[in-house]
């Protein structure tokens, strides 16, 4: 066990620790890559992790009921832009964004050389993809979504090089969430944040609500494996 | 009595058939118990021998009454508490303590004295709340008396005379007597005077003229409950001239808090612990400590067939257990992110649980001003953001003293709290403070904020049922899923309480006592 006195003292040495260990790690990269010619990846802090999966879930799967949402197997790249966005304002700060200002306050709390690690973290988690909440015409969504397939892949795949993240497997009530943010003008207003002045660019094609639970209820079929039915665990409930 | 068996022996086949609270009911009917009082107790009967392992999350009261009672009945108990301490939201700071918010933890900076504490969290027992008093006997945890209600605290409306705050007593007196005197006058009336005949209006008017202090006309000219403008003791008294009627009918206070004390819950005599409200935690601990472990975060709760097997991080380290039951007290709205095989129906339910956003501030005042005041404990309301201010119950006349600050219900205050930084949260509740009590400032020398729903492993307090959720999806979490049981004041019709914590661990107490004595009974059968 142990004791509350070594957690309260580990918590107020943190900060300090932190910095020891990127200092420390910085070194055994540098010396890693000079032996053998690869990079690898520190692992985040695990008390950060904690911070990050609190909210997000069991590796990172998200909780709807939190409003977190999931980040597990997400691109590296991306999910390190968003700590940064974060970070820095350009995400998290608007009064409506409840959510998202929660996110910047860890975000804040954190030291951005931590971010890379982070990243790669959730980046590297399985989880089951989400279950589809909400509910659209699929046809009208394929028809908006033209438009949205020239960054994000045909499939949702995402595009790197244009800065596009990966939609498939997001949850869609995260995804409505964002688009609302967007048609309001409340994520991607900001000039620093250019992939997302770009997304606020595309953004007025989907005129209203209706278009949004359309393009997101189109999104969950990419995630749909034909033929096999979403099981429900334990439907009766064992033992009981 | 059937002949061969002893008392004892058709209590426990009885128990074994029909749960602990069977053999209870037969052992009073069998004069058996000396004193029966309330059931309250859990009554958890003794393994004599068998094993059984019960893993339980969280060590807040209801995991703590849980690990307690299992443990003397010979349980095998481990409890994984995810946070650096226990008690949950039983949490009393100190100087020195830190506030484990997430995105500003915190200090407290208190003066290291063990009188200056402020209870962050549960903070008064009604007397109704008999399971939770039997622990406080039990384990000897000593209480004093809580002044929740005090007719001397101020009521402040910055819409009403001016911004000037009034006593409490002033306030209630005055809308009782011009509510009064509006029911004298329609007793008068054809109408309500017709299911009365003579005698029985009288004593109605004898009712209402002492309820309001009217005259002997039935009007309300002012009363001495309102306190004197001056004299009384030595020179006569002169009354205060009555507020104004249609300033009372607009305030808050006058629909709402000035009914604060009538409730169930919140009527005198209230108690708390002596020196905090962890005081109940340490009790526990000190019986079952051994068996906690702290900074345990739960990742996964697979049911099985038979048990449940659970993984857990300590330092990062997963580590794996394999259980004959599993008590949850992890709150609804985290447990949902786990890694579990729940069914979609108990998924379903453990959605629909809302978290409460309420959020407290604790000041230190290097003097206790308040008592020049003629404030000894209780509550001051505003309508202002901070809501209230709580003044010690106790420890009256010593130097220093720590006020609640700020206590709000609503999620809109707690929110607009939560997204300043904690020096912001003082500088804001000093700033509020001081239109109750000119001068509050520069008696206050530090405070500390806790916004429940951005306190870890929390991230809320306290859970809030929608009454139409409550009718669709209350018995489901209520009742275990295979070996699973979730428990908490979340889990109750008391949420926000510790005796919903020990009520609701209680119910799963009896639940589980139940399956393993048939369970028992039948491989002794076997």
């Amino acid at each position: 066990m142990v004791h509350g006195v070594d957690a309260v003292a580990g918590i107020l040495s943190r900060c300090s620790e932190r910095h020891l260990n990127i200092v420390l790690r910085t070194g055994l990269l540098f010396l890693l890559i000079a032996c053998s010619g690869a990079v690898v990846a520190a692992s985040p802090p695990v008390d950060v992790i904690a911070d990050c999966v609190l909210c997000h879930g069991t590796d990172g799967r998200g909780n709807e009921v939190v409003r977190a949402p999931r980040i597990a197997g997400m691109e590296a790249w991306y999910l390190e832009r968003q700590l940064v966005a974060f970070q820095r304002g350009w995400r998290g700060t608007q009064v409506a964004d409840d959510p998202g200002r929660e996110m910047r306050l860890v975000t804040v709390m954190l030291d951005a050389e931590e971010f890379g690690p982070i990243a790669a973290w959730f980046a590297a988690q399985e989880t089951p993809d989400p279950q589809p909440t909400l509910t659209g015409a699929v046809e009208r969504g394929r028809q908006h979504y033209s438009l949205c397939a020239q960054c994000h892949g045909a499939r949702g795949e995402g595009r790197q090089s244009l800065g596009a993240p990966a939609l498939a497997g997001q949850n869609d009530w995260y995804l409505a969430r964002q688009l609302h943010l967007y048609r309001h003008r409340l994520r991607g207003q900001v000039r620093e944040d250019s992939y997302g002045m770009q997304m606020l660019a595309m953004i007025g094609t989907l005129i209203d609500d209706q278009a949004v639970l359309d393009v997101v209820a189109y999104i969950n079929t990419f995630s749909e494996r034909p033929g096999i039915a979403v099981a429900a665990p334990h439907a009766d409930g064992p033992g009981s | 009595m059937v002949p061969g068996y002893s008392r004892r022996k058709v209590l426990e086949l009885i128990g074994a058939a029909g749960g602990s609270a069977a053999s209870y009911q037969v052992a009073a009917a069998l004069g058996l118990l000396t004193a029966p009082g309330p059931m309250v107790k859990a009554n958890v009967q003794r393994l004599r021998g068998a094993r059984r392992r019960v893993v339980i999350l969280g060590a807040g009261v209801a995991g703590l009454v849980a690990a307690y009672e299992l443990d003397r009945a010979g349980y095998d108990c481990v409890v994984l508490e995810a946070s650096h301490r226990p008690g949950g939201r039983v949490l009393t700071l100190r100087g020195g303590d830190i506030v484990d918010e997430v995105g500003h933890r915190q200090v407290c900076h208190f003066d290291r004295d063990p009188a200056l504490y402020f209870n962050a969290g549960a903070a008064r027992i009604p007397a109704d709340h008999v399971a939770l008093l039997q622990y406080c006997r039990e384990l000897q945890v000593p209480l004093e008396v809580f002044v929740n209600d005090n007719r001397n605290a101020l009521v402040h409306d910055d819409r009403l005379f001016g911004g000037r705050p009034v006593r409490a007593r002033e306030f209630i007196t005055d809308a009782r007597g011009f509510v009064s005197e509006l029911l004298a006058k329609s007793v008068f009336s054809e109408r309500l005077s017709q299911p009365f005949d003579a005698p029985d209006a009288e004593r109605l008017l004898d009712f209402i003229r002492a309820y309001g202090d009217l005259d002997s006309n039935h009007f309300y000219r002012g009363s001495s409950r309102a306190g004197y403008r001056q004299g009384g003791f030595i020179v006569p008294g002169e009354r205060k001239q009555p507020l104004d009627f249609t300033a009372l009918l607009h305030s808050d206070f006058w629909r709402y808090q000035m009914h604060w004390a009538e409730s169930n819950d919140q009527a005198a005599t209230m108690m708390q612990p002596v020196g905090g409200m962890d005081a109940i935690i340490d009790a526990f601990m000190g019986r079952v400590g051994r068996l906690v472990t702290l900074n345990a975060i739960v990742r996964r709760i697979h049911l099985e067939h038979q048990g449940v097997r659970v993984a857990y991080a300590v330092n990062g380290q997963e580590q794996r257990l394999r259980a004959d039951y599993c008590i949850n007290s992890i709150p609804t709205h985290l447990t949902a992110g786990l890694d579990h095989n729940f069914p979609r129906d108990y998924v379903a339910a453990l959605r629909v649980v809302e978290r409460g956003k309420l959020f407290k501030i604790g000041l230190q005042a290097k003097e206790r001003f308040w008592e020049a005041e003629r404030i000894y404990g209780g509550i001051s309301w505003t309508n202002q953001d901070i809501t209230q201010i709580w003044y010690p119950p106790g420890g009256f006349h010593s130097p220093k003293g720590i006020l609640l600050g700020a206590y709000t219900f609503g999620d809109a205050g707690g929110e607009k709290f939560a997204n300043m930084t904690p020096a912001q949260r003082i500088d804001v509740a000093i700033e509020q403070g001081e239109r109750l009590h000119p001068g509050y400032r520069g008696y206050i020398e530090n405070g500390v904020s806790v916004p429940w729903h951005r306190m870890n492993h929390m991230l809320g307090c306290s859970a809030r049922w929608r009454p139409e959720d409550r009718r669709l999806h209350y018995a489901r979490l209520q009742q275990p899923v295979g070996a699973h049981y979730m428990v908490g004041d979340q889990i109750s019709y008391h949420p926000g309480w510790q005796e919903g914590a020990v009520r609701s661990a209680h119910f799963a107490l009896a639940d589980i006592d139940r399956r393993v004595q048939a369970d028992l009974a039948l491989q002794a059968w076997n």
